[in-house]
């Protein structure tokens, strides 16, 4: 079936796109995590529905219809345009992590046919999980592959990964990958009554750590083999290695405590990258401040890099972008390029007082000079133990 | 490239579950019986009874240590609508009842990678999961994707699930795309390498020799995935004998594979319907001619395309 390229094909970042708490664009991202800053905020005027503080894409109102295509179109337009890209047609393909896709203007008919269930319904368009992809695949005339991965918290990394198979089985020459998730009503009260949201602005990894903050975004990589990015002359921002996905097979809503699926997914991504765990030079955490997650990430980079676990230095950028679910592993491959680009690794927002039962190289405070960095893990995890982890490597820079 | 770099991936296992809107869906055996089918949503209920007989069909269970390893088996779900039903019905908690009455237990199950989360926990597999929810195109999507993940090691064997439910305002949403009516449905495939397959005396159904997606309207897309799919397989238009689609989608290929006969989808399945009707045609008895192409386009644009021999 599905053919494989007999000399394996390296897959590189050529493009960049990403928007966030901190507002549009990936230098608006980058120098706010970079700095420290925290772009989750109290909302009062979402009073009675927020159980904490949010982080809102500040250029998108909360009232706003299609707000996960809008971010998604933003990110996806950056990132060709940063890539140089010209290709149209067959040769260009989509793949998009989410959890939420199109819902907004689905969460109207439904609230409309509460109100009057007798009415005729038009059907909003683009409401199903593939409404942003649909959407970046028309404006970018992209008519290769679009795919939609819908794997919980985990979904952007699973999208990078769809990305990878399609580049190594030529289905196309280009990907535009990422993710995309916005705040609604809907996902804030689930939330809520899950009672998975800390009050306060999070603490990933924290003793005191009580829950995570929502946050929302999307972000998109333009993916290309190396070899015809290099004949475009296109500059190559990094490469995307590896991937890796596993599944707990343990808990619904609960990550496996010991970790064991998620170190799985990193395994797996370090051997599809051809790297062994002493290269890693940086973890990019899901750490997203839950009391459970942030305990069985340790221990799960423990199983996947022994003794090399305590030694890259980790950071989670949850604390200031939020959790933004279906985006969160796209956004933060965004960040680890721009770690390997810049030697920096940003600090993790909110970490004060160190749990000592996580026995990481956490990174606080202030960003950290690591001029070296030649790896990043970065990993994600999800609802229904779903886990994936990329593998990102310092490119042309 | 050389296709033969990359092992034979054969179709070993398969079920599927068409009923209407509510029916029951319970087999009357199982591989594995879940101690409370009911304390899932129908979705995961439909993609757990179909993966479940597909396991039967293939002579698999994860209670058969020599044969069963759950780290390198690989979940793969195509939906269309996901988890819609269950959206639903949380968010009328919500806007009926405001945010404190959003129901937890509801809100667990409001993701479309759900029935992969109880098909790995009942049947202990941790392999790669992945869940694709790209439109009426995903469950071949995950059937090609599946095999794909095999082909390229990431898993010795995979499950694919192609799952979709209905609902009343379901129906109402795709009565304009031309969806008259719709079932609850469910089809599963068991992937495995056809070394793997003959050491273990299975005898294959068929083997996945292509596949391939496009973008852009459904009109350009759909002979578009299926030539480029011809073109993987070495196949010319002219060899396919079959075609596993829709009636729509049949008749808009009628004049590229003018020697094939069709073998109809239930539309009604919606993203289960070429996989459902895959599944039919691998039950039947009698001649069965190959190469056939599955083929499902959807009307906001894409398609994809699987060829089998």
């Amino acid at each position: 079936m599905p053919r494989r390229a007999t000399a394996r094909d390296r897959v590189v970042v050529t493009g960049l796109g990403a928007v966030s708490g901190f507002g549009a664009g990936v230098e608006a991202t980058w120098s706010g995590v970079v700095e420290g800053r925290r772009a989750v905020a109290a909302r009062p005027e979402l009073a009675g529905l927020a159980p904490g503080p949010i982080a809102l894409v500040p250029t998108v109102p909360f009232d706003a219809p299609a707000r996960a295509t809008t971010m998604a179109l933003f990110a996806a337009r950056e990132a060709i345009t940063d890539a140089g890209v010209t290709a149209r047609g067959a040769s260009v393909g989509v793949t998009l992590g989410t959890t939420l896709g199109g819902i907004h203007g689905w969460l109207r008919t439904v609230r409309e046919h509460v109100a009057a269930p007798e009415a005729e319904l038009a059907a909003p368009r683009r409401w199903t999980w593939s409404g942003p992809a649909r959407a970046i695949a028309e404006e970018l005339h992209a008519e290769g592959p679009t795919l939609v991965a819908s794997v919980a918290c985990a979904s952007g990394n699973a999208a990078l990964g769809l990305a990878i198979d399609l580049l190594r089985r030529h289905a196309c020459d280009v990907v535009v990958a990422g993710g995309a998730d916005a705040l609604s009503d809907f996902v804030i009260a689930g939330f809520g009554c899950l009672k998975a949201c800390d009050a306060e602005p999070s603490r990933p990894f924290d003793r005191t750590r009580r829950g995570l903050n929502l946050g929302e975004g999307a972000a998109f990589l333009v993916l290309e083999r190396e070899a015809d990015a290099r004949a475009r002359g296109a500059r190559v921002r990094a490469f995307l290695d590896g991937y890796g996905s596993a599944a707990d097979a343990v808990h619904m809503t609960g990550p496996d405590r010991e970790g064991r699926g998620a170190a799985r997914a990193m395994r797996a991504a370090l051997a599809d990258a051809g790297l062994d765990a002493a290269t890693v030079g940086h973890i990019s955490s899901h750490g997203t401040a839950t009391v459970f997650n942030d305990l069985m990430e340790a221990k799960a980079l423990a199983l996947a890099l022994g003794e090399h676990a305590g030694r890259a230095p980790v950071n989670s950028v949850k604390g200031a972008l939020g959790h933004t679910l279906g985006a969160a592993g796209a956004l933060e491959a965004v960040l680890s390029v721009r770690a390997l680009e810049t030697g920096l690794v940003p600090p993790t927002a909110g970490l004060g007082e160190r749990d000592p039962e996580i026995p990481l190289d956490l990174v606080a405070g202030e960003a950290r000079a690591v001029p070296s960095l030649q790896v990043v893990l970065s990993t994600s995890s999800g609802f229904g133990g779903t886990n994936a982890a990329v593998v990102l490597r310092r490119g042309d820079s | 490239m050389d296709r033969n770099s990359s092992p034979a991936v054969v179709i070993t296992g398969w079920a599927r579950v068409l009923v209407d809107p509510g029916a029951p869906i319970a087999p009357a055996r199982w591989v594995a019986q879940p101690a409370r089918l009911g304390r899932m949503d129908r979705l995961c209920g439909l993609a757990l009874v179909a993966a479940d007989g597909a396991l039967a069909t293939a002579a698999l269970s994860p209670a058969d240590a020599a044969l069963w390893d759950g780290d390198r088996t690989a979940l793969v779900v195509g939906t269309a609508y996901g988890c819609h039903a269950t959206n639903e019905e949380y968010y009328r908690g919500v806007v009926t009842g405001g945010p404190a009455n959003a129901s937890p237990r509801a809100f667990a199950y409001t993701l479309p990678s759900s029935p992969a989360g109880e098909i790995s926990i009942h049947h202990g597999v941790r392999g790669p999961s992945e869940t694709l929810a790209t439109g009426l195109a995903a469950g071949l999507e995950a059937l090609a994707f599946g095999a794909a993940m095999v082909a390229a090691g990431r898993a010795t064997r995979a499950i694919v699930v192609a799952v979709d439910v209905a609902t009343p305002l379901l129906a109402k949403l795709v009565r304009a795309t031309g969806i008259p009516s719709l079932a609850d449905a469910a089809a599963a495939f068991v992937l495995e390498r056809a070394e793997d397959a003959a050491a273990r005396g299975a005898t294959p159904r068929a083997q996945l020799v292509a596949s391939a997606s496009r973008g852009g309207p459904s009109s350009r897309a759909l002979p578009g995935a299926v030539e480029a799919a011809l073109a993987d397989a070495d196949l010319a238009a002219g060899a396919l004998r079959t075609i596993v689609a829709t009636p729509a989608d049949a008749a808009a290929l009628r004049a590229l594979a003018t020697n094939a006969g069709a073998h109809p989808a239930p539309v009604a399945a919606l993203a289960a319907a070429a996989p459902a009707a895959l599944v039919e045609w691998l039950d039947a008895d009698g001649e069965r001619p190959l190469p056939i192409v599955a083929a499902a386009a959807d009307p906001d644009g894409g398609a994809t395309a699987v060829i089998l021999d």
